[in-house]
């Protein structure tokens, strides 16, 4: 078992344990499955942890460098800026987290990229419909909200 | 309305500008306006303390281009700077334009954008500002792309491209093929009677959209 499911297994072992909790702290569960390794000093689990959370902080970090919502892109003289919402940089299909530049981007990186967008785009506009569709039939309809 | 106050005054204030350093002034205070706003998540704020510094770098733009043309002896005269006499003394002082990027703390790469920016007819500028979000390389790429001759991208807007994008999803995902009761009997009541409130509006929005390219191609 890799230790990103050794943590996975512990997280679902406290989480099982507290299933009839009305709230769950995300601090609370991400401490309490790190101690249950037992180790007395930052062992492998917590530095894999920490890998894992920078590696989501800088995918993060990257995914947010487009043009509408920085303002040091303000001053960059690309073409892309006719599109504020295009990222500097794309994921490359197949690699561990490179990231390619959008102008170097070939049409089937792009592509892929298109895709990988529109699948993360419906999984969570599914789940959107699906929980408002609860909602409505729990509370009653309410008017679509947000506006153009 | 305060705030639309603000901004018109911001806007006045930028017209009257007369000094290259004034009008910077205004620029970056709107920076840190954008900045201040943004961490606050007040987005129509942010827009326009966006446009403000848009019209501030435009007005630098064209401030400059009028003190690149200057010669240094009449830039002299009217910013004390350079002193009269032989025309080697003139060009031995540093030249205005030097002079006040140093003074604004303005690099040349700006200096250069915002002159490009002044160079951008104004009804593409207040264009692009009204259909933001905009940046000063956007306008300026959309208005070199237009001037050779390439496609008019100053209104593609998030709305734009929104309705595009999900008209293409019809097609994409197989809806314009689908069986209309199959999908209304797999629903709710609740949903079917949403679908049935919606379903006229949409469909006559999307007659005006054909109407209205009728009309454009007419």
């Amino acid at each position: 078992m890799s230790l990103h499911e050794e943590i996975n297994r512990a997280f679902q072992h406290i989480y099982d344990a507290q299933l009839k909790i009305d709230i769950i702290s995300v601090d609370s569960l991400a401490e309490a499955a790190r101690t249950s390794f037992g180790e007395p000093r930052p062992g492998p689990h917590d530095d894999y942890g920490a890998r894992e959370t920078y590696k989501r902080m800088a995918r993060r970090w990257l995914a947010g460098r487009t043009a509408a919502k920085n303002l040091e892109f303000a001053d960059a003289d690309d073409q892309h800026e006719l599109w504020p919402d295009l990222q500097r940089h794309y994921p490359q299909p197949e690699t561990s987290g490179e990231w390619k530049r959008l102008e170097a981007l070939t049409e089937p990186e792009g592509r892929w990229n298109v895709a990988q967008l529109r699948k993360q785009q419906k999984g969570a506009g599914r789940h959107a419909d699906t929980l408002e569709a609860w909602l409505d039939e729990k509370f009653g309809p309410q008017p679509a909200m947000g506006a153009v | 309305m305060t705030d639309l106050i603000l901004y018109d005054a911001m806007i006045t204030a930028i017209a009257e500008c007369e000094r290259v350093d004034e009008a910077k002034d205004i620029r970056d205070k709107a920076v840190a306006l954008q900045a201040y706003y943004r961490q606050a998540g007040n987005l129509e704020a942010e827009q326009q303390a966006a446009n403000i510094r848009l019209r501030a770098e435009r007005k630098v733009g064209e401030l400059l281009k009028e003190l690149a043309r200057a010669t240094p002896a009449e830039a002299g005269a009217e910013g004390g700077h350079a002193k009269a006499g032989t025309s080697n003394e003139a060009t031995r002082q540093p030249s205005a334009f030097a002079e006040t990027l140093a003074s604004t703390g303005m690099s040349r790469q700006q200096a250069s954008r915002f002159q490009a920016l002044a160079d951008v007819p104004q009804e593409e500028f207040e264009l692009a500002l009204a259909t933001g979000p905009a940046t000063t390389a956007g306008i300026i790429a959309r208005d070199k792309v237009h001037a050779a001759g390439g496609p008019d991208l100053t209104g593609v807007t998030r709305e734009a491209l929104w309705l595009w994008g999900r008209l293409r999803d019809f097609e994409r995902d197989g809806y314009l093929d689908a069986d209309p009761a199959e999908l209304m009997n797999a629903m709710t009541d609740r949903m079917a009677a949403e679908v049935l409130r919606l379903a006229p509006l949409v469909s006559a929005f999307l007659t005006a959209l054909e109407k209205e390219n009728e009309d454009v191609t007419a």
